[in-house]
């Protein structure tokens, strides 16, 4: 995957390529070629963000960090593997990115909903990343991972099935 | 630069198609490469920036603007149309770009094209959005989740929208800026040490480039990238250390801000003290 997209860079930036001829300040005739070289950045998901099963009973909440811990309040029976979500970014060596997320809520919405109203749903809110803010990539490699948490609030009896959602996770150049 | 240079990277260029060839793609949908990384167009004008699929299957990608303000710790915060202030407003208003939306193969590549022409009445300044590249998520069949809701828990699919943002500076008249480093120093935390700086930025534009660390000739750190946005007058820069460069700073370090290379490197900024 890493090295699928550096195809890709170098294809960029073959494509983007400026020849050109530099003034240069030898006094021998030198023929002079420039290749710009672009920089990139790419991010790819690693692991989904993993809140295991839950049994809602009278609700609660259950919260996954993105440092791994993992916690859950009320009455709910929450199990199996709970796991931040992880994403790979890679630019130039040593260079400092921002990730950012969202600061308000997500809704997952219950799939195949056919009653009255509105489809049941539960919040997600209280993202957070690891490392936070932002951070350098490897001076060596350039690439870092990042994990990204947050906390899910599940009501009482809470209609089993499916929900769906989405949250929107950006990484930043200066 | 001199022509063997430019074969050099041309090879390694070569070297690195290669090893790609050789290596098995394993990634998620919505996998993305944006090139360049910022944009910054002089009273104006036009680029392309490339947007290309990394991932192993088709994906649709949305193509965005969206403000940001930094903040006084370097982070960013989000901006909303509705909380943008005539700048702000100004610089959405000034920028086109197509397409907005496109669908590429694993490997495909496709250039956006912007362009901005600041009206003649708007002041001098520097006007900046932020141009944002993100996977479209794919719909779940409707089978898929007749399956997965037969199984009477509460299941839970979330599906991350990730993306990358660049900044794209709009640039009218003649801008000058500067910048100042002060009181180096070290903040220790429970699992590492962290070298922090005050910068503060004077001018009418941003100010972007590199942060070098020498003791003597030596180069300790480096770290490439750091801006000051005209938005706040100076930032904290935080450099994580290594157990072996914090060995490396004692007596006098010299600690430079410099324009990146490829803008020429000049210096912008630089102090010199014993960090503690």
């Amino acid at each position: 995957m890493r090295n699928s997209l550096r195809l890709a860079l170098v294809g960029a930036a073959l494509s983007a390529a400026s020849f050109g001829s530099v003034a240069h300040a030898a006094t021998s005739a030198t023929a002079t070629a420039t290749a710009e070289v672009l920089s990139t950045l790419t991010v790819s998901a690693d692991s989904a963000l993993n809140f295991g099963q839950i049994a809602a009973n009278t609700g609660g909440t259950v919260t996954v960090n993105a440092d791994g811990t993992v916690a859950s309040s009320g009455s709910l029976v929450s199990t199996g593997t709970r796991a931040p979500a992880g994403f790979t970014v890679t630019g130039t060596n040593g260079t400092s990115v921002v990730v950012s997320l969202p600061t308000s809520a997500a809704t997952l919405s219950l799939q195949g909903w056919a009653g009255a109203g509105p489809a049941p749903s539960m919040s997600l809110a209280g993202f957070n990343s690891n490392p936070g803010g932002s951070f350098q990539l490897s001076p060596s490699t350039g690439s870092a991972t990042f994990n990204v948490g947050g906390t899910l609030t599940v009501g009482s009896g809470q209609a089993s099935g499916v929900y769906r959602g989405t949250f929107d996770v950006s990484v930043e150049y200066q | 630069m001199t022509f063997t240079n430019s074969l050099n990277r041309l090879a390694l260029g070569l070297g690195t198609i290669v090893a790609a060839a050789l290596a098995t793609p394993a990634s998620a949908q919505g996998d993305l490469l944006v090139a360049p990384t910022r944009v910054v167009l002089n009273g104006g004008g036009n680029a392309e920036v490339v947007l290309s699929n990394i991932g192993s299957q088709p994906a649709t990608y949305r193509i965005g603007v969206e403000l940001r303000r930094m903040e006084a710790d370097g982070n960013f915060a989000d901006v909303t149309e509705a909380e943008a202030n005539a700048t702000e407003k100004a610089a959405l208003e000034m920028l086109r770009y197509a397409p907005r939306r496109i669908t590429l193969l694993p490997g495909q590549p496709q250039s956006i094209r912007l362009s901005a022409r600041p009206a003649p009445e708007l002041p001098d300044g520097e006007y900046r959005v932020h141009m944002s590249f993100r996977a479209v998520p794919p719909a779940l069949s409707p089978e898929a989740a007749q399956e997965q809701a037969a199984a009477g828990q509460l299941s839970i699919r979330l599906t991350p929208v990730y993306g990358i943002t660049i900044p794209v500076f709009i640039r009218k008249g003649r801008l000058e800026a500067g910048a100042t480093i002060a009181n180096p120093r070290l903040v220790r935390t429970a699992t590492n040490t962290v070298l922090e700086l005050d910068m503060r930025r004077t001018g009418q534009r941003s100010v972007y480039g590199e942060i070098l660390g020498k003791r003597g000739s030596e180069q300790v750190f480096q770290i490439k990238g750091v801006a000051i946005y005209p938005e706040v007058e100076g930032r904290t820069v935080k450099i994580p250390l290594s157990a072996d460069q914090l060995g490396k700073l004692k007596g006098p370090v010299r600690i430079e801000y410099r324009e990146m290379p490829e803008n020429g490197g000049q210096l912008i900024a630089e102090v010199t003290s014993a960090i503690q």
